[in-house]
């Protein structure tokens, strides 16, 4: 017979293990995101110029496909790859000194909102056209460039290098250069401050249920209160813990989603496109 | 054999070749059509593990005296195995009736405690494709990446169920998925609602014997995702996939052993995979990823083997910029 006393700690035992396995994951997510950080000689300074003419001096490309979503009024729900970055190069003033940057491996961070506001940004003219396109099987293919240019401030982490014709950035041997608009060191710690707090509060909270599971009379009802907080719990945690993972990866690892959302009521099917073309 | 024809076309239909009515060329159209219940005579196999596991919950549930060991490990093990049939189900419908086919399937989500209809999405159409619009499989092997092998097989579906929650709702947002949105509702429905129902009369014994085998299921289907693909190579034509290959494993598995050919031919009816694997599959592709038994191997990769199988994640590599390296064995 298995007795409700051992069904009981087998279940507890299953959301701690549980528990713990979320808060390891975390603290590996953590590690990783300042990876490229830790541990190397962090700069500040404006872009000066850019290697070549026409190019930014660097940039992160987000790639999505965007399909109708359903709903009353007419908007596109976007599925998004990784976004990918891009250095051109150029040369960066910091302080007094010109620092030469070469085109090497690189990340390239922009603020999270500045790009899913950006992302969000579309225009009257292009929306037929993209309404048309989201509507195909294939979906509206859209890439959107977030280009660093010419007297932007930057963040550069990696290896700095004096040479003979002067100050050299490069990537360190473990991580690529970062180039940033944020302060990455002060990103990481914001996203460690919410992957601690979260963590903090997922431990004290199944700590409390574990307490009111196993409370005296053992079943009665506030252990009952318990064992249903318990399954609540691990239903709720799992999706929470996978919201914190997106929230708090570096800008250039972070999934893309959202709409346009145009306030004009949606197209039934078959109904032709009366819509302007798209102003030249 | 007798075949159904259909009507406009005048062509037999059906959807379970094997390879002697392949190779003849009309494969791909026959079906034997001897029960005015379900579409393959094979798939009664299914019924009756489902029944079997449904039968386990009852016992645990109304007799005080089948709650041992011996049922509880008989029910994780089936719910397990009505994950496997929600798989097949989903792929290719069990019985001939629509409105039957909606029914087994609320009283499957009930078995694994989530809408089977999410199948749907998160794996006909995306994990077989290994990507969803160039964004990777919501379970690809690479979302976990413990050092130790063994965390990443048990932390393996707190990430891919709700990354899979989460695409399954952004895809059933979209325009023209309403009869979708319904019957995932009905089936989120049923099976929550059931099981609140039985929670409402004996709270511990639903928690304990109940509860515990449905999760133990949805998430040990979540998990073979990961033994199925991790360290194969998802770009390759066949090695992207290891294969269990166990006689009486896949009797009880229905044929889920044979991922390769499951893969590269999603339509093939399950009852045939293991005909085609060997005609097709077994002479290409890499012979370590044919395993001749699944436990063994579990316990190679996860409990004799620390480390993860090298390779694939290398220490300090990204997920993404992992993926497409191939490592065959363990």
């Amino acid at each position: 017979m298995l007795s409700f006393e051992f069904m009981g700690v087998l279940a507890l035992w299953v959301l701690w293990v549980n528990t713990l396995l979320i808060a390891g994951a975390a603290l590996i997510d953590l590690r990783r995101l300042g990876s490229g950080v830790r541990g190397v000689r962090v700069l500040r300074g404006r872009i000066e110029a850019a290697s070549s003419e026409g190019s930014p001096f660097a940039q992160l490309s987000v790639s999505r496909t965007g399909r109708i979503a359903d709903g009353p009024t007419l908007s596109i729900q976007f599925g998004a790859q990784k976004p990918e970055s891009s250095l051109h190069g150029g040369t960066v003033r910091v302080g007094e000194t010109a620092m030469l940057v070469r085109e090497v491996p690189c990340r390239v961070w922009l603020d999270p909102e500045i790009i899913a506001h950006k992302l969000a940004h579309f225009t009257e003219a292009e929306l037929p056209e993209a309404e048309e396109a989201a509507r195909k099987r294939r979906g509206l293919q859209r890439t959107t460039d977030l280009p660093l240019e010419v007297g932007d401030d930057v963040y550069l982490a990696g290896r700095f290098e004096q040479t003979e014709s002067g100050l050299v950035a490069s990537a360190s041997d473990n991580a690529p250069l970062l180039v940033s608009t944020i302060d990455p060191r002060a990103f990481i710690a914001r996203q460690t401050a919410k992957t601690v707090s979260f963590l903090v509060a997922m431990v004290l909270v199944l700590a409390l249920i574990t307490g009111l599971a196993s409370s005296e009379p053992l079943f009665g009802p506030l252990s009952k209160l318990g064992g249903v907080l318990g399954l609540a719990y691990f239903l709720l945690v799992l999706p929470a813990a996978t919201w914190l993972r997106e929230r708090t990866a570096a800008p250039d690892r972070r999934s893309y989603f959202g709409y346009w959302k145009t306030g004009r009521p949606a197209r039934v099917k078959g109904e032709p496109n009366l819509a302007p073309p798209p102003v030249a | 054999m007798k075949l159904t024809v259909d009507r406009r076309s005048d062509r037999p239909v059906g959807r379970c070749p094997n390879v002697a009515l392949e190779e003849a060329g009309q494969g791909w159209y026959a079906r034997p059509d001897v029960s005015k219940w379900v579409q393959h005579p094979a798939e009664w196999r299914q019924v009756g593990i489902v029944l079997v596991y449904l039968g386990l919950l009852g016992s645990m549930y109304f007799v005080p005296d089948c709650r041992n060991v011996l049922f509880f490990a008989a029910a994780c093990y089936f719910s397990f195995l009505n994950s496997v049939v929600i798989h097949n189900h989903m792929h290719q419908g069990i019985f001939r009736s629509k409105g039957l086919n909606k029914f087994w399937n609320c009283l499957l989500s009930f078995g694994s405690l989530y809408p089977a209809s999410t199948n749907t999405p998160a794996h006909n159409l995306v994990h077989h494709h290994f990507s969803d619009d160039g964004r990777p499989d919501w379970a690809a092997p690479d979302i976990v990446y413990f050092r130790w092998n063994l965390l990443n097989l048990l932390h393996f579906p707190n990430v891919a169920g709700p990354s899979t929650f989460n695409g399954t709702k952004r895809w059933s947002a979209l325009s023209g998925r309403e009869a979708f949105r319904r019957q995932l509702n009905l089936e989120t429905a049923f099976a929550f609602g059931l099981t609140g129902l039985l929670a409402v009369f004996d709270l511990w014994t639903t928690l304990f014997f109940i509860v515990l085998p449905q999760l133990y299921g949805a998430r040990g289907i979540l998990r073979i995702n990961l033994i199925q693909h991790d360290g194969c190579d998802i770009h390759s034509t066949y090695n992207h996939s290891r294969n269990f290959v166990g006689r009486a494993f896949n009797w009880i598995m229905c044929n889920n052993g044979y991922h390769t050919i499951h893969h590269n031919r999603a339509g093939l009816h399950w009852s045939v995979l293991h005909e085609f694997h060997a005609k097709d599959v077994a002479p290409k592709i890499e012979p370590a990823l044919d395993q001749p038994s699944m436990v063994g191997y579990l316990l190679r990769t996860y409990l004799l083997n620390l480390r993860r199988p090298r390779g694939l994640l290398a220490e300090g590599a990204e997920p993404d910029m992992a993926a497409g390296q191939s490592v065959l064995a363990p």
